[in-house]
């Protein structure tokens, strides 16, 4: 992949991400987006995560890990890429970019740790079935 | 290699490349020598109808981008249910194209071999 494109990818989804939770806490939206959700019924891996870090925005740190504890992720993720890409934006560095291909890397070279973040993820989703988010 | 091999070989795998390369592979190929027969019979090429399948039913879980070895924006489309459906629904249209650059690039590493 070309690393600009990389870098423009990075950067619409941390503001769209920004744009969309500014949009949450206001709008307090009631029908979801995800395709899966609207479409099968049942919640997608990542369902939950805006409900979870409006949660952990508000102080309710054990009802957001309860609802969906990748809330906590989505939410480092969101600030530490946009400090990251400001910074890049700022100085003409290259190092949100450098950091996901070093991170992208490590995933391809370690598959048991690719296996046990997927195993995460699959036991998240069943709890989030189970839960109907 | 020869032209007749090249030209057999362009018409049974044309499907996985972008018709603008295809013209530049073929020039590749002429210049290879016979040894890179064999890693070029075993690249790994994907179909590009069989991604945009696979995009259309789970590209919302970034299915399609983990398959194309883009491990980091697949974990990304992942964790932002398919970037709120844009992404996925963006990804339709462009999952054939980053199908065939791919193979594009395989096909490259097979010559250099």
């Amino acid at each position: 992949m070309k690393r600009s494109s990389l870098e423009w990818i990075l950067r619409a989804l941390a503001l769209g991400s920004w744009i969309w939770l500014l949009f949450s806490n206001h709008a307090h939206p009631t029908k979801s987006l995800c395709l899966i959700k609207n479409i099968s019924g049942q919640p997608c891996p990542a369902c939950g995560t805006t409900r979870s870090i409006m949660l952990i925005l508000d102080g309710h740190f054990w009802e957001a890990s309860l609802l969906n504890p990748m809330g906590w992720f989505g939410l480092l993720a969101l600030i530490g890429s946009s400090i990251l890409l400001l910074i890049d934006w700022i100085l003409s560095k290259k190092w949100t970019e450098t950091f996901f291909l070093l991170i992208e890397q490590r995933l391809k070279t370690k598959p048991l740790l690719s296996l046990i973040i997927i195993f995460l993820l699959i036991i998240n989703w069943i709890w989030s079935i189970q839960k109907q988010l | 290699m020869e032209l007749d091999k090249v030209n057999q070989y362009l018409m049974a795998n044309s499907k996985y490349f972008n018709s603008r390369d295809v013209m530049l592979i073929r020039d590749s190929l002429l210049a290879a020598d016979d040894s890179k027969l064999l890693p070029l019979m075993s690249a790994d090429f994907k179909d590009p109808t069989i991604m945009l399948i696979i995009s259309i039913l789970a590209g919302q879980i970034g299915v399609d981008r983990f398959l194309l070895g883009e491990i980091g924006l697949g974990v990304l489309k992942l964790l932002t249910c398919g970037g709120l459906g844009i992404w996925a629904i963006v990804d339709w249209f462009l999952i054939m194209d980053k199908t065939k650059e791919y193979n594009n690039q395989k096909i490259q590493e097979a010559l250099m071999r």
